[in-house]
């Protein structure tokens, strides 16, 4: 693609050294202004790198032999590149100090480098002259570029480049008019200086480029990484100018549909809507039938047993083993829960100390009988490592059989029997134990268990469950705080089904946006772009709409995350939004797009 | 920001499979009022949810893609024919398998180990076996329902003589044979147990007379086919991943989750699996969101991506979308799961569109006000909303005239 160019002018394609035919007549007293004097780009013949195009045809010229200032600057001028070949040279340029030897972006043809101290500017006779920058002054004004170069001056303290002469078809689509005057911005300026079209002053001296990307490239405006994107996709033909911010629709022109390009907002409301609403019944319904859930931390402890008690074992409790002897709180006596259920005696050792209500229990009618003994005032030591108390009373010699003498006895050597080791297990047993922690269930935290009084009632359970298993509502998911969001027979068809089981919402980008905006700092949107085809009904004042927008980023900075991505596309309105990562020199182009899966119904 | 293009999906060439049903659950205009809502059944077996009853496997996989065959690709269709017989004898028109003698000879082996493993003697061994794999008459065998129910028998022995492992099964008769009646009385009276495999063996056919007509020649021994029941049958379950199996419990209410004989009720579920997969609310959350519009999701392992969307299923189209899934707050911020930067970013990008698949990242929001208890049951979904991006790359240079979207 072929940057602009004034008629006439003489493009260089990059790298190539530029060896200039005969002076044209159109070099006028710029040229001699510039020729006359020591400034001229009388580079050594060596310097094949750079081409030089407006060697100063004067006869004799060329063989004057260089003063030492020009041949610093011709020098200094010769490190220059081509400045197609944006590699780490250019990256560096920015920061190079004036007159510098690094290697610059330097211009195919540019203006005269100024050498250290000014020397090669000076202008007027033939022949060294002295160092005068106020002869030069005067001798410029106006300044005038040479050729058909347009004169531009850079004013650091705006910000912006002013044009001294008239603007070329650059114009079409590059600058803004302020006051009067023409003016380009710092990233324009420098891109036309790169491609010959303008001749760029600061102090009424040329700028090299080098120069000129110090310069104008400051990180408050226009940051190289910006200029570097810019200038590749003004060299690819597109479009670029700055953001407009003013250019965003609202909502509401937005949905009127003003640029006329399609939207579905209204749809989309809509079937927003509707889906919500088909929410909040399910979520009505779904609240009404919720239970509050039990508490599973009905604790187990009072319980003393991991079953429900029977009240017929007991009298097999002197032939208990001692390691089924469970906590049993002593002084807080038999659960509250469980009003009829008998705690498990739990002293379960040989002979001595068996509990004396073992006798009593053989007496009671099986199943749910008002119980003859106050349970609550019936206490059963704990005899379990966390707070022994092993100091057991005589019993009650009314209870006992006739020739049965009780006595009270301190069972602690029997505890000392006890095996207290806390058993080690392999590894394979320790991950089933925690395997089991996860998923089993504690028996007695289900309420329809506790409920249950004696051993018969849980095998009527059980087998209740098992006939339920069978069913196409088990109880296990039917009959719990939270069930299933399909139940069988609700779904017709898989339309139906679907839109039961759709409980999350979609969102758009840009939902939400607007409250973001407030925050600053981060990415921030850089240029509009609009397509080279463009270029011929491209009107300045009335750009119509980008065909994106650019937000520039180095490639090692973090991804944007949601919230950028949601402030920046509610700031680019409905035109796509595309990163450009640049990655020393090398660019990429990325974009996020909203996007909503539709619904596959078609099976 | 402009919407993205919505792509159609790009079919397979090739289609082995038909279409049965988008879930695995019985839909009002097919069956009429009266369906018979039949719920599956599955284990937890060690942190993994598997489904071992056959007509579950193929109801499951065959209706929705759920899951994975552990001894195959994907559908669970493992079975020891040898692809090769099968081409020989395609026009036996069986489905059962069909192995080599040697295989076969291998079976019963493998058989005879194990049981001696088991403290059975030699003798008894032998003798259980010979019976066992005596040749059957293939023709005439189907499932004979009015056959005499020989299951607690069965069972009994079964349960006695299974091994420790899961996969390998030794189905045993019962019962005695009552002599060589005819071979079909016998089939009869034998229902076909749960634990039969019936194989067709290929077998050398030595018959005499051809030997004496030719005996300085070589023959190839015809072969034949003889059916004989396989003694060391090898099993293959279904196994579902947490969110596929956590989906068919509380979205369908089609199947009921076991762990060692006790059913595990849904908030159980929404618990344990957090413990066994930290990040698995997220995951799941996304992968109801997909399902509930029906597409397929699928593990992403092989593309560096959480999840990979089909259209349908697996065999039917290639997979769409390749997802990757972030949970953020109201404020759009999170902890992400995977922190991106733009070289992972870009890289993953590449991969996608090397294999035709769009990279989509999909953000769960999430109200700041909802509390960690309210995270503690899946109706906390209700109010987590979903937004879809994206990503894609821009060639600058390529679409410079052409009006190609972006």
């Amino acid at each position: 693609m072929e940057p602009e160019l004034e008629p006439g002018a003489v493009e260089v394609p990059a790298g190539r050294v530029l060896r200039c035919g005969p002076a044209r007549g159109g070099a006028g007293p710029a040229e001699r202004a510039w020729g006359e004097g020591a400034g001229t780009p009388d580079a050594p013949q060596g310097a094949a790198l750079t081409p030089r195009p407006f060697l100063p045809q004067r006869p004799g010229a060329s063989r004057r032999p260089l003063a030492v200032p020009e041949a610093a600057s011709a020098l200094a001028w010769a490190q220059g590149l081509p400045p197609r070949r944006l590699g780490l040279p250019g990256r560096a340029a920015a920061r190079v100090p004036r007159g510098a030897l690094a290697a610059a972006g330097g211009g195919a043809r540019g203006a005269p480098v100024r050498g250290p101290g000014r020397a090669g500017a000076g202008a007027g006779a033939a022949g060294p002259r002295p160092l005068g920058g106020g002869t030069l002054r005067r001798t410029l004004s106006p300044l005038l570029a040479r050729g058909s170069l347009v004169a531009a001056e850079w004013r650091p303290e705006e910000g912006f480049v002013e044009l001294k002469s008239p603007a070329g078809k650059f114009w079409q689509t590059m600058g803004f008019s302020e006051q009067g005057r023409q003016r380009l911005h710092p990233e324009e300026a420098l891109y036309l200086l790169e491609c010959g079209s303008i001749q760029l002053f600061h102090q009424d001296l040329p700028l090299s480029i080098q120069e000129a990307y110090q310069l104008l490239l400051t990180e408050d405006a226009v940051t190289f990484l910006q200029y570097q994107v810019f200038s590749h996709l003004k060299r690819l033909g597109y479009v670029v100018r700055r953001f407009q911010p003013g250019s965003i629709l609202s909502p509401y022109e937005r949905q009127l549909n003003l640029d006329g390009s399609a939207q579905c907002l209204e749809d989309q409301n809509g079937k927003r809507k509707r889906r919500s609403s088909s929410f909040r019944s399910i979520n009505k319904k779904a609240k009404a039938l919720e239970n509050p859930p039990q508490g599973v931390d009905e604790t187990p402890e009072s319980l003393t047993a991991s079953s429900p008690p029977p009240c017929n074992q007991n009298s097999r409790c002197p032939e208990e083993k001692p390691q089924e002897s469970s906590p049993v709180k002593g002084p807080m006596g038999p659960s509250q829960l469980l009003g009829a259920l008998e705690p498990w005696p739990g002293l379960a050792n040989e002979g001595v100390g068996c509990s004396p209500e073992s006798g009593k229990v053989e007496n009671r009618v099986k199943g749910f009988c008002k119980p003859r003994w106050n349970f609550e005032q019936i206490s059963f030591p704990n005899m379990a490592s966390d707070s022994r108390h092993t100091l057991l009373l005589a019993p009650a010699p009314e209870l006992l059989p006739a020739n049965v003498a009780g006595r009270e006895t301190d069972a602690e050597s029997w505890c000392q029997k006890l095996n207290q080791r806390k058993e080690k297990l392999s590894r394979r047993e320790r991950e089933q134990q925690a395997e089991a922690q996860r998923f089993r269930e504690d028996v007695n935290s289900d309420p329809e268990v506790q409920c249950c009084s004696n051993w018969q009632e849980y095998k009527q359970l059980l087998q209740r469950r098992c006939l339920q298993k069978s069913q196409s509502r088990p109880p296990h998911l039917w009959e719990q705080p939270v069930r299933p969001l399909l139940s069988p027979g609700q779904a017709d068809s898989p339309a139906i089904a679907l839109q039961h089981i759709s409980v999350l919402q979609t969102t758009h980008l840009a939902d939400g946006g607007a409250r973001l905006l407030e925050k600053s700092g981060g990415l921030e949107i850089s240029f509009d772009i609009y397509q080279a085809d463009a270029v011929a009904t491209f009107r300045k004042n009335n750009p119509g709409k980008p065909y994106a927008r650019m937000c520039i980023s180095g490639f090692d900075e973090p991804v944007p995350d949601l919230c950028t991505l949601k402030r920046l596309s509610y700031q680019s309105g409905d035109v796509p939004l595309i990163f450009a990562l640049v990655d020393h020199g090398d660019i990429s182009f990325y974009s996020f797009r909203d996007f909503t899966l539709p619904r596959d119904l078609e099976h | 920001m402009a919407e993205a293009v919505f792509r159609a999906p790009k079919r397979k060439r090739r289609v082995y499979e038909s279409f049965e049903s988008p879930l695995p659950i019985p839909f009002g205009q097919d069956c009429g009022p009266k369906q018979d809502f039949k719920v599956f059944t599955a284990e937890m077996i060690n942190n993994n949810v598997i489904v071992r009853n056959t007509e579950d496997m193929e109801q499951l996989y065959g209706k929705g893609y759920f899951g994975k065959g552990i001894l195959s690709r994907s559908r669970p269709n493992f079975t020891i024919s040898d692809p090769k017989l099968v081409a020989k004898w395609k026009d036996m028109k069986t489905d059962m398998p069909i192995i080599t003698s040697t295989k076969y000879q291998h079976s019963v082996e493998w058989a005879t180990k194990l049981m001696q493993r088991q403290g059975q003697d030699e003798s008894t061994v032998r003798k259980i076996l010979q019976d066992y794999t005596k040749p059957l008459e293939h023709s005439g065998i189907k499932r004979n329902e009015e056959g005499q129910r020989h299951d607690e028998l069965n069972s009994g022995t079964v349960s006695k003589m299974e091994g420790t492992t899961d996969r390998e099964e030794l189905s045993m008769p019962g019962d005695t044979q009552p002599g060589d009646g005819s071979q079909q009385a016998d089939l009869c009276a034998r229902k076909r147990g749960p634990g039969d495999e019936y194989v067709l063996v290929e077998e050398d056919v030595y018959d005499v007379s051809e030997q004496e007509c030719a005996p300085n020649e070589e023959l190839a021994p015809k072969k034949r086919l003889v059916c004989r029941r396989n003694p060391y049958r090898i099993l293959e379950y279904l196994q579902l991943s947490l969110e596929e199996a956590f989906f068919l419990v509380y979205a369908l209410g089609c199947l009921s989750i076991y762990y060692e004989k006790e059913p595990l009720t849904i908030m159980k579920l929404w618990k344990a699996f957090t413990v066994v997969q930290p990040t698995f609310r997220t995951t799941y959350m996304a992968y109801h969101y997909f399902r509930s519009k029906g597409w397929v999701p699928k593990v992403g392992l092989k593309y560096g991506t959480d999840l990979l969307l089909y259209r349908k299923g697996p065999p039917f189209y290639h997979a769409s979308y390749s997802v990757i899934i972030e949970l953020v707050d109201d404020h759009f911020e999170g902890s992400l799961r995977r922190p991106f930067s733009w070289r992972s970013l870009a890289a993953l990008n590449r991969v996608s569109v090397n294999v035709s698949k769009e990279l989509m990242l999909c953000y769960l929001i999430k109200p700041s006000t909802m509390t960690d208890k309210e995270m503690e049951s899946p109706e906390c979904m209700k109010q987590i909303k979903v937004q879809e991006v994206i990503l894609s790359r821009w060639v600058s240079s390529r679409e410079r005239s052409d009006q190609d979207e972006l």
